[in-house]
């Protein structure tokens, strides 16, 4: 079963108008991954956030480039759980 | 500490959200309380709400003040809820707290500037959890003394007063309404008022200020009886904050720490990432028992 790795709302929960920029995507579709494994960096002003990965498995799908812009619930990874 | 902080420059930290964060936040919900880890953006937010704890803030989440480097939404807030010190309470209940955190926006349009709802929400932590410890981070109350009073006569166990800015900068970073002097003011009556009180303040660095400055300020927050200092790093919140002139690096924080004992502070959490509630329950408890 795939998984969609989105960019948690919960994080600042009632300021969820914060936007960000990928700098860095560390896992390419068919890259096995571990919990825990980072998978992108996002650029924020106060600081760069490691979105880690919540499951084991393979990427199916990368959905964001460096340079993207990206928000709170936007749809980074797909990976299919293993 | 979360962070790579020898890094100068941004801080990569890794915002895990685990079963206990969501705990937090469904209860923050629940009560509809706010907190000043969401409003402002603190990079701190996962390994806070992660170990169980939060820094409520009170009286909604628009500030009358404009100071530049703040994220709080700015503007007329609403009028104070009188049934939020009650909520505040019943959530630190729920969340199984022994040491709570109160702050607020400032209250330049309220006739007490809100001390009577910091006063509330203690009496109200007290009656639901009666052996917990209080600490409020005040503002200046446009410096009416007979207000911070009404907030020391309930009786926090540390109240904390942020300088956030060297002297010279104060005018230029700060909202104009609030000085440096009274600040000071602030907090050396706080202590003069209940002497078995912890004061505690925080200086942000990274607005341009110069070392000089730093020890000239850490100085007057000792003279004022301050017993716990934080000091950290500015990390603007987006671009309409004033930028960041400078990363300090951590050896430059370890310094400013040593210092900090020097001068006699009891506890000084000097670190990029410290922000003035960030591990209040330590401070509060080293700040009593000096090792």
């Amino acid at each position: 079963m795939a998984a969609n790795i989105i960019v948690p709302r919960e994080l600042w929960p009632r300021r969820s108008d914060w936007t960000g920029i990928v700098v860095e995507v560390y896992k390419k579709e068919g890259d096995r991954v571990e919990q825990g494994d980072t998978l992108i960096d996002v650029e924020i002003e106060k600081a760069v956030i490691a979105i880690d990965s919540p499951i084991n498995g393979i990427v199916n799908k990368v959905y964001v480039s460096k340079g993207d812009k990206i928000r709170p619930d936007t749809i980074l990874m797909s990976i299919r759980e293993e | 500490m979360v962070g790579e902080a020898d890094n100068p420059g941004k801080y990569r930290v890794h915002m895990t959200i685990t079963p206990e964060y969501i705990r937090v936040a469904r209860i923050l919900e629940k009560h509809d309380v706010q907190t000043v880890c969401e409003q402002s953006l603190c990079p701190n937010i996962t390994q806070c709400w992660g170990s169980g704890t939060a820094t409520f803030l009170i009286l909604g989440d628009i500030c009358t003040r404009s100071c530049r480097f703040c994220y709080v939404r700015k503007g007329k807030p609403l009028p104070p809820d009188p049934a939020e010190p009650r909520r505040v309470a019943e959530a630190a209940k729920e969340m199984g707290l022994d040491y709570i955190v109160v702050t607020s926006v400032t209250r330049d349009d309220l006739p007490d500037g809100g001390a009577s709802q910091y006063a509330d929400t203690i009496l109200w932590v007290r009656k639901l959890l009666p052996e917990a410890k209080i600490e409020v981070l005040i503002p200046d109350f446009g410096g009416n003394l007979g207000l911070l009073e009404k907030v020391l006569d309930v009786e926090p166990n540390v109240l904390a007063h942020n300088i956030e800015t060297v002297k010279r900068l104060s005018r230029t970073v700060r909202d104009p309404r609030a000085s440096y002097e009274r600040s000071l003011m602030v907090l050396r009556y706080a202590k003069r008022y209940r002497r078995n009180l912890v004061t505690k303040s925080s200086l942000l660095l990274g607005f341009g200020e110069e070392w000089s400055e730093i020890v000239e300020a850490m100085k007057d927050l000792r003279n004022a009886g301050v017993d716990v200092l934080v000091v950290s790093q500015y990390l603007r919140p987006s671009e309409a904050q004033v930028p960041v002139r400078r990363y300090y690096k951590l050896e430059e924080f370890k310094e400013i720490e040593k210092l900090g004992y020097k001068l006699g502070f009891k506890y000084v959490l000097s670190h990029p990432l410290a922000r003035t509630s960030y591990k209040a329950r330590e401070a509060y408890f080293k700040a009593r028992n000096p090792s």
